[in-house]
């Protein structure tokens, strides 16, 4: 007999949601650190909290004392990139590309042209952020491919639950905590699944449109007769003019740098003129800088004031200031911004922010109380038939989210405890998140094996206490809430608060997790064996 | 093979080849619609991205759909018969 659709259905979900959790936990628990990226950069390098500049302007003159010191730090540069600052991010940024491929950071207070490297962590737009969407894996675009398996099993998992559960709003109302604890784990994760489906359902489909790129490379080439300058022009304004091999002197060099400013106040008025209001550049780009050819970039990608991610990018020959491009997305484009750019979140709404990061949380707990439903429902059935697939999935379970979970911890428990003057100590930090994370799912496995009893209880207290070590580390380090207060730092303040709740949800779920079960005499023996 | 994981392993089959089946035909789709609509006079950048947005919406229901329909050869007919009217649109002069 062809099994009906809903059974189809049933099997993929519950087998595919299975097999691609583990990978789909990741990306939503990195996502939601990376809602707060800038504030983890904040409060994982105190130092940079102490740069601050006019928030979220440069006059002439300090953009020119910071184009001098970049200068200064990397004379023949291959590529600059500067982020102009913000309230989130209070200095100027900048990231050096060396033309070995080599990449150096540093955050250049304005007034004083001090550099302060940013090799010292890779903070949360170093990590968190590339692992949400990459994997950390540049190998071949695999993180890329990963993300894009990840994403397109969301948005099928979520397709495949809306047609297995029928009673979508009745279910949004039910939440059974005293019934059987498989039921309630069923309840909790239809109840998660159906009170954010269309915050789960734009954030992958924005998430995988954001990577169009690489997904639909053939597609993008075909259309645009094989020609990539022209589909990159067309499509995202980018302009790609190689070096001509006529290289400046250094005079040349910094007489170029010290028409930037200039050139970058009379974009600004440019667009605000155009568009009625005030607008400032956030991001300006150099390329070739030394080259007859080199080419500036002034770029207003993501306006506070608006969702949609921007691409108005206006580029100019750097050494004639002649104006090649300027680009203007039309309105399907700008739709798809609009889609992107709440995928980004860069507006200036904290309370939205939150919100994003409450959808993340819930679809944490969604996948996770997938994973716990199945091995609820299958306990007593794999115990009575001595199935080994009851401890693997268990064990990767623990390893895969609790896990992740506790490596993140350990990450910022390294970042305070790692002494400012160690070589490599940003690699250090994430040596420490892969070391702590590979042990996890290590000792999940020998405990499922060896049959040992709280596999949930001990990761829950560990994460917990790393939590709060994290958070005393920085009131002793750096004086913590009190000076954040004091000085007005709402940043590193955000991040102590967010890992005060963690540490109550800690307390919360391991105080629950000790509580007795009401189990049956049979499940009380799968229980004990499992 | 018992009936259960002989299900399981065609199941799993089903699954490999509607990932890349789906972004295959996802990728002719959306070269196919941004080629027709700039002949019809969009301009490029804008029907490629309408393309993009068309193939993005349409490919996991066709990942589902070649997962659960059972005949693979009537799913192979009626994906080479797509796959031919993009190549259409994208290769006819």
């Amino acid at each position: 007999m062809t099994p009906s659709i809903r059974q189809h259905m049933a099997w993929f979900h519950t087998w595919f949601g299975l097999v691609i959790g583990f990978l789909l936990f990741s990306v939503f628990w990195t996502g939601t650190l990376t809602v707060f990226d800038k504030e983890f950069d904040r409060w994982m390098h105190p130092e940079s909290r102490s740069v601050q500049s006019q928030c979220c302007s440069l006059t002439a003159a300090q953009l020119e004392t910071v184009l001098l010191k970049v200068h200064a730090l990397a004379p023949e540069p291959a590529n600059i990139r500067f982020h102009l600052p913000t309230a989130r991010t209070p200095m100027p940024s900048v990231r050096i590309t060396e033309h070995d491929n080599t990449l150096k950071t540093y955050y250049i207070d304005p007034d004083t042209g001090k550099a302060l490297p940013g090799e010292y962590t890779l903070g949360g737009t170093g990590f968190f952020f590339p692992f949400h969407y990459k994997f950390n894996i540049a190998w071949m675009n695999v993180g890329y491919y990963m993300l894009g398996i990840a994403g397109l099993a969301m948005l099928t998992l979520l397709i495949s639950g809306v047609v297995l559960h029928r009673k979508l709003l009745a279910e949004f109302f039910l939440f059974r905590p005293k019934k059987n604890r498989a039921r309630s784990l069923l309840d909790l994760h239809n109840l998660s699944s159906v009170v954010a489906l269309p915050f789960y359902i734009t954030i992958t489909f924005s998430g995988l449109l954001i990577l169009f790129s690489i997904y639909f490379q053939w597609a993008t080439l075909t259309a645009f007769d094989g020609d990539k300058a022209a589909s990159q022009k067309a499509m995202s304004g980018f302009i790609n003019l190689p070096p001509s091999g006529f290289v400046e002197n250094d005079n040349q060099k910094l007489a170029a740098l010290k028409r930037i400013p200039a050139i970058v106040q009379a974009r600004e008025a440019a667009w605000s003129a155009a568009l009625g209001e005030h607008t400032t550049a956030d991001a300006i780009n150099i390329r070739n800088l030394g080259d007859s050819n080199a080419l500036l970039e002034i770029r207003r990608v993501f306006p506070e004031r608006s969702i949609g991610m921007s691409t108005h990018t206006d580029t100019f020959l750097l050494h004639t200031d002649e104006l090649l491009h300027a680009h203007e997305p039309k309105p399907i484009k700008s739709f798809t911004h609009w889609i992107t750019g709440l995928h980004f979140i860069q507006f200036d709404h904290a309370a939205l922010r939150v919100l994003y990061a409450i959808g993340g949380l819930l679809g944490c707990v969604m996948i996770h109380t997938g994973f716990l439903f199945w091995l609820e429902s299958r306990r007593v059935q794999h115990h009575t038939r001595k199935l080994s697939g009851f401890a693997v999935v268990q064990a990767l379970s623990v390893g895969g989210t609790l896990g992740m979970m506790i490596a993140t911890a350990a990450f910022l428990v390294a970042n305070q405890l790692i002494p400012h003057h160690v070589a490599n100590r940003a690699t250090l930090e994430t040596d420490v998140f892969y070391s702590v994370w590979v042990l996890a799912i290590v000792w999940a496995f020998i405990n499922a094996v060896t049959y040992k009893s709280k596999q949930w209880l001990t990761p829950t207290w560990l994460f917990t206490a790393l939590c709060a070590l994290a958070w005393l580390l920085n009131q002793i380090n750096t004086g913590g809430m009190v000076t954040a207060l004091r000085l007005q730092e709402m940043n590193s303040f955000a991040i102590d608060v967010g890992l005060l709740f963690m540490v109550a949800s800690g307390v919360y779920a391991a105080r629950k997790l000790t509580a007795p079960a009401r189990v049956s005499r049979l499940n009380k023996e799968a229980f004990e064996c499992n | 093979m018992t009936p259960t994981s002989r299900n399981l392993s065609v199941n799993f089959y089903r699954l490999l080849l509607a990932f890349p089946a789906g972004l295959a035909l996802a990728n002719l789709l959306a070269a196919a619609l941004a080629i027709g609509l700039f002949k019809f006079g969009m301009a490029q950048s804008e029907a490629m991205t309408l393309g993009l947005l068309a193939a993005y919406l349409a490919m996991p229901a066709w990942m589902l759909w070649i997962y659960c329909t059972a005949n693979l050869a009537w799913l192979g007919a009626k994906g080479l018969l797509l796959g031919l009217l993009c190549a259409i649109v994208i290769y006819f002069p």
